[in-house]
């Protein structure tokens, strides 16, 4: 009789064995493995943020002028800004900030040029050419001038940097997945789909978008930590998050006047940026090692 | 045809695994055959028996997860496998040399034909000029049949086909007079008519230079045609090796006959084929014992316990089986 | 005795497709404007017809156009010219719509079942995706369906949830076939069926194959470099040189008496496990089979023949001649 369940012993040992090579090749790696707890903690960090944090409310941006621009001590770890507030909890808070505007940029960003990349490439012909030619005109212009004419232009506050960084980025995973479209549309499992009657759109779906999937998640991890890193550079030049925002660009900026003689204002959140970018970038090594079938087959025979 | 030429080449016993991600694979399983003075030795099997892994280990190219538990390969009266990644670079090319399957990714697209066979003769006779060094390379192309050598010397790969781009490969492996030519698959990838005219060659070329191949592939056309005598692999080991009529009109062990057997030929048109029944056993977790005995219609208890040496049963006709069968398979 | 059988059936039968002179070029393009500055034809003018029931073997190496016949046939390339009529219906005229509905009918089998396989899809969903693309079946009569095609092709239940790489090469094959068999079609392409397999692979596939098409009477279109398994398994044969039929014939007047120089050089060609070659003299061709894109002028095989005969070999494309009832050469020397 046919098994009631969907899949087979072996069959989810296979679908799960992408993450366990994962893990595998992760933990086996050192450097990996600390990009990964990074990436973790700081996860934990910002989702327990408002609960672990000693001032809540001054994370959020209420002034306590009595104690402005401590040095770090035992009531204030990374000391406090020039209104008093402890800056150990506004950069916890900075951390959620961070995480959400990232993932939202990369998640929308592969949403928008994902579909088109894949069409561009399975169709090819005259679709595949207007659509890449759009895609080569956003190109050309250098990515971070072109965010910030765009957040200039729509005004600063976080969505917009968010948006600005959107319009930018989409481009870079539509070329990626135009490349990978192409190749797979010429594979013989498409030809088969094809030959049985398979119409394009489920072509699309089932065979060529989750073949593009692999690339695009070693970009989309690599890419978390520069939108990090852009969107703490838009706020930094005033075209992100406004004050009282936690946003760690914004801190870097306002501490940058007090450096000189009050040094934790603009490092601390500094720091913060450096170590979870390079967390992402640690990550983003391991990723593409488990999901490139030349190197994983290396080690299969 | 050799009756008992010495041995140039004889693999003994070897056992190799690979450490993969998935567990230690037991590629070879005790492999153990020789190749004389002269003559091609036909290795046949099926994928997965581990006889690109044999050449492989011959030449010492195996890749980095592979570990040589045991075994010898004595060649020149040494054995290969103790020797030092300086000896062994002497040896590659120079007496012992290899070409493989694909002619398209043996060569770079990068460079002339002539720089690259210029290259290897460069690297064995470091005090030559460079005009005797092209004459030389000239030389070998004519000797590979290719037409125009000197026009050939100036080409790129990819204007050549794919059975002069194999030509060029075996001018290249036979540049500095090799005793041995280890052939991996060399015609699998051409055309019908091209195969001939490559066999055709090897066949001129161990007759002119005394060249002794070991001849790697799956094709026993090829094998009947081409080689002296012919071992046949199963699942690591060799199982059975002979003169190659001898083995074509007498298979003695199981999976020979069974292998032979199942041959498509015209003759049989009309008649179901005979297979062999069960599949090829992962090397992962191979069975104990002769590894073909869960497919063997004469397994005994012994064949599960115990893994059978290669004997020689007839002269010169060797088979690893504990039970030959008395009247085997072969229609 | 199976000949006679084979012979009063071939009586029987209607022509189930039938290729008129069908050309497939595709254009090369160079320079900045990419204008189209050539052709490679890699069918040029080919005629044939199979009957319903038969096994009609194409042969030919690399060049000839086999496999880009098979698909020009399939409609996977739009041909420049030519009618392909499959059960009188020429596929090359019809809509989208009716070419989907006509695929139920007309389906094929590629080489590497590895590469025809998603091997992100389980052999169930692998199989039910022909149901999928024109049923709007339920799940679970989708899964009875698969699990009744597994077994007509030797498999079990407990492979409908496996992954291709799961499977050795024997039964990802079986799968592709029983992907094949999904939707009844009648005429199934078989493109290099056997060519990656092992031997004894080999046997149980084509041994698979022949009661298939005798349980479910189907037609097959045979394409192969194999000529054992095409003098095994194939009634009529037709051998493809660059683009163009050498020559058509049954097997036996194909094995038995080849009439082209070029099947002649082929067959001698083949290294024979019964060292057939030790004892006859082989053929060996001169020079290299020319590209596609720049054929030889008149007979395109004059380059390398052994029986040219004069200019004419090389001035004048042969026709197809008939030579007898079933047999059909394209030869200089068949001259009537």
């Amino acid at each position: 009789m046919i098994q009631e369940s969907s899949e087979s012993d072996a069959g989810k040992r296979q679908r799960f064995r992408e993450i366990r090579v994962f893990l595998r090749l992760t933990l086996e790696n050192s450097l990996s493995t600390v990009g990964l707890a990074i990436i973790v903690l700081f996860i934990i960090i910002a989702i327990t943020a408002p609960f672990i944090v000693p001032y809540p409310k001054q994370a959020e941006g209420t002034p306590e002028i009595a104690n402005q621009l401590l040095p770090p001590n035992w009531q204030h770890l990374f000391g406090t800004d020039e209104l008093g507030r402890d800056l150990f909890s506004r950069v916890v808070f900075g951390a959620r900030i961070s995480l959400v505007t990232s993932a939202s940029v990369v998640a929308s960003a592969i949403a928008l040029g994902l579909p088109l990349g894949a069409l561009a490439g399975y169709y090819g012909e005259r679709i595949g050419a207007i659509i890449m030619r759009v895609t080569d005109m956003f190109l050309a212009f250098p990515p971070l001038l072109l965010a910030l004419a765009v957040a200039a232009t729509l005004g600063g506050s976080l969505i917009n940097a968010v948006l600005a960084l959107i319009i930018t980025w989409w481009p870079w995973y539509t070329r990626l997945a135009y490349g990978q479209a192409v190749t797979t549309r010429n594979l013989p499992y498409v030809d088969s789909a094809r030959a049985i009657g398979v119409g394009n759109f489920r072509i699309i779906v089932r065979h060529i978008l989750p073949a593009t999937l692999a690339p695009i998640l070693v970009q989309a991890t690599l890419d978390l930590g520069s939108a990090i890193i852009s969107v703490a550079g838009l706020s930094f030049l005033g075209l992100g998050a406004q004050p009282p925002t936690p946003d760690w660009g914004l801190m870097v900026n306002t501490g940058r006047t007090y450096f000189l003689q009050h040094w934790w204002y603009a490092t601390f959140p500094g720091l913060a940026i450096l170590i979870l970018v390079l967390g992402f970038n640690l990550l983003g090594d391991a990723i593409r090692e488990a999901v490139d079938p030349k190197l994983s087959r290396r080690r299969l025979i | 045809m050799p009756t008992r030429t010495e041995p140039l080449v004889t693999v003994e016993d070897l056992v190799v695994n690979f450490h993969t991600l998935d567990g230690t694979v037991h590629a070879l399983n005790g492999v153990s055959f020789e190749v004389r003075k002269g003559e091609i030795l036909g290795l046949v099997g099926e994928t997965g028996c581990g006889k690109t892994a044999t050449s492989l280990a011959v030449l010492r190219l195996l890749p980095d997860n592979a570990e040589v538990v045991q075994g010898r390969i004595v060649f020149e009266g040494t054995d290969l496998l103790s020797k030092k990644g300086k000896e062994v670079a002497e040896i590659r090319g120079k007496k012992i040399s290899m070409i493989f399957q694909d002619p398209a990714s043996s060569l770079n697209p990068v460079f002339p034909i002539g720089t690259q066979l210029m290259d290897v003769l460069k690297l064995h006779f470091p005090e030559a000029d460079e005009a005797g060094l092209r004459k030389l390379a000239e030389e070998k192309l004519s000797m590979a049949e290719l037409p125009d050598a000197s026009a050939v010397m100036a080409m790129y790969p990819h204007e050549l086909s794919g059975g002069m781009q194999q030509r060029v490969i075996m001018a290249i492996a036979l540049s500095c007079s090799p005793t041995l030519l280890i052939a991996d698959e060399p015609t699998t990838a051409l055309d019908v008519t091209i195969q001939a005219q490559l066999l055709d060659l090897l066949k001129k070329l161990k007759q002119t230079l005394g060249l002794s191949v070991l001849l790697i592939t799956h094709n026993l056309g090829v094998v009947r045609e081409l080689c002296d005598r012919t071992a046949i692999m199963y699942a690591g080991s060799v199982v059975e090796s002979a003169d190659t009529d001898q083995i074509f009109k007498n298979p003695l062990h199981p999976y020979a006959c069974g292998l032979l057997s199942s041959v498509v030929t015209g003759r049989l048109r009309g008649t179901v084929l005979h297979h062999i029944p069960g599949f090829v056993p992962s090397l992962l977790h191979a069975p104990e014992g002769c590894r073909f005995n869960p497919r063997c219609p004469y397994a005994l208890e012994v064949c599960r316990e115990k893994r059978p040496d290669l004997v020689e049963v007839e002269p010169n006709h060797y088979v690893a089986c504990f039970n030959i069968p008395k009247e085997p398979w072969l229609t | 005795m199976l000949q006679h059988t084979e012979g009063a059936l071939a009586n029987l039968s209607r022509t189930i497709l039938e290729v008129k002179n069908l050309k497939t070029y595709f254009p090369i393009r160079s320079g900045l404007l990419q204008r189209t500055t050539g052709y490679v034809k890699a069918v040029d003018d080919v005629s044939f017809s199979i009957d319903e029931g038969e096994v009609f073997g194409l042969v030919g190496e690399s060049g000839s156009g086999k496999t880009t016949l098979a698909r020009s046939i399939l409609r996977l390339i739009e041909p420049m010219s030519g009618e392909v009529f499959f059960d009188g219906t020429d596929i090359l005229e019809i809509n989208k719509a009716t070419l989907k509905r006509m695929r139920k009918y007309l389906q094929v089998v590629f080489q590497n079942p590895f590469l025809s396989l998603n091997p992100r899809m389980t052999v169930r969903n692998l199989v039910a995706e022909p149901l999928k693309a024109h049923t709007q079946m339920s799940d679970n009569n989708i899964t009875k369906r698969a699990s009744e095609l597994l077994g007509l092709v030797g498999l079990s239940d407990e492979q409908l949830w496996k992954y291709s790489i799961e499977l050795s090469g024997g039964q990802a094959q079986r799968v592709c076939v029983a992907r094949a068999l999904t939707l009844n079609p009648k005429f199934v392409v078989l493109d290099e069926p056997t060519s990656s397999l092992d031997v004894s692979v080999q046997a149980q596939i084509l041994n698979l194959l022949k009661e298939l098409q005798e349980k479910l009477r189907l037609t097959y279109l045979l394409i192969t470099h194999d000529l054992a398994v095409v003098e095994y398994i194939a009634n009529r044969v037709a051998v493809m040189y660059l683009g163009k039929v050498a020559e058509i014939g049954t097997f036996q007047e194909i094995f038995k008496e080849p009439a082209h120089p070029y099947t002649q050089a082929l067959l001698s060609a083949v290294p024979s496990v019964d060292g057939k070659q030790l004892t006859e003299s082989r053929i060996i061709l001169r020079g290299t089979i020319p590209s596609p894109s720049n054929p030889p002028s008149g007979c395109r095989f004059h380059t390398r023949c052994h029986k040219y005969i004069g200019d004419i070999c090389r001035d004048a494309e042969p026709e197809l001649t008939q030579l007898s009832a079933t047999r059909k050469v394209a030869c200089h020397l068949y001259r009537s």
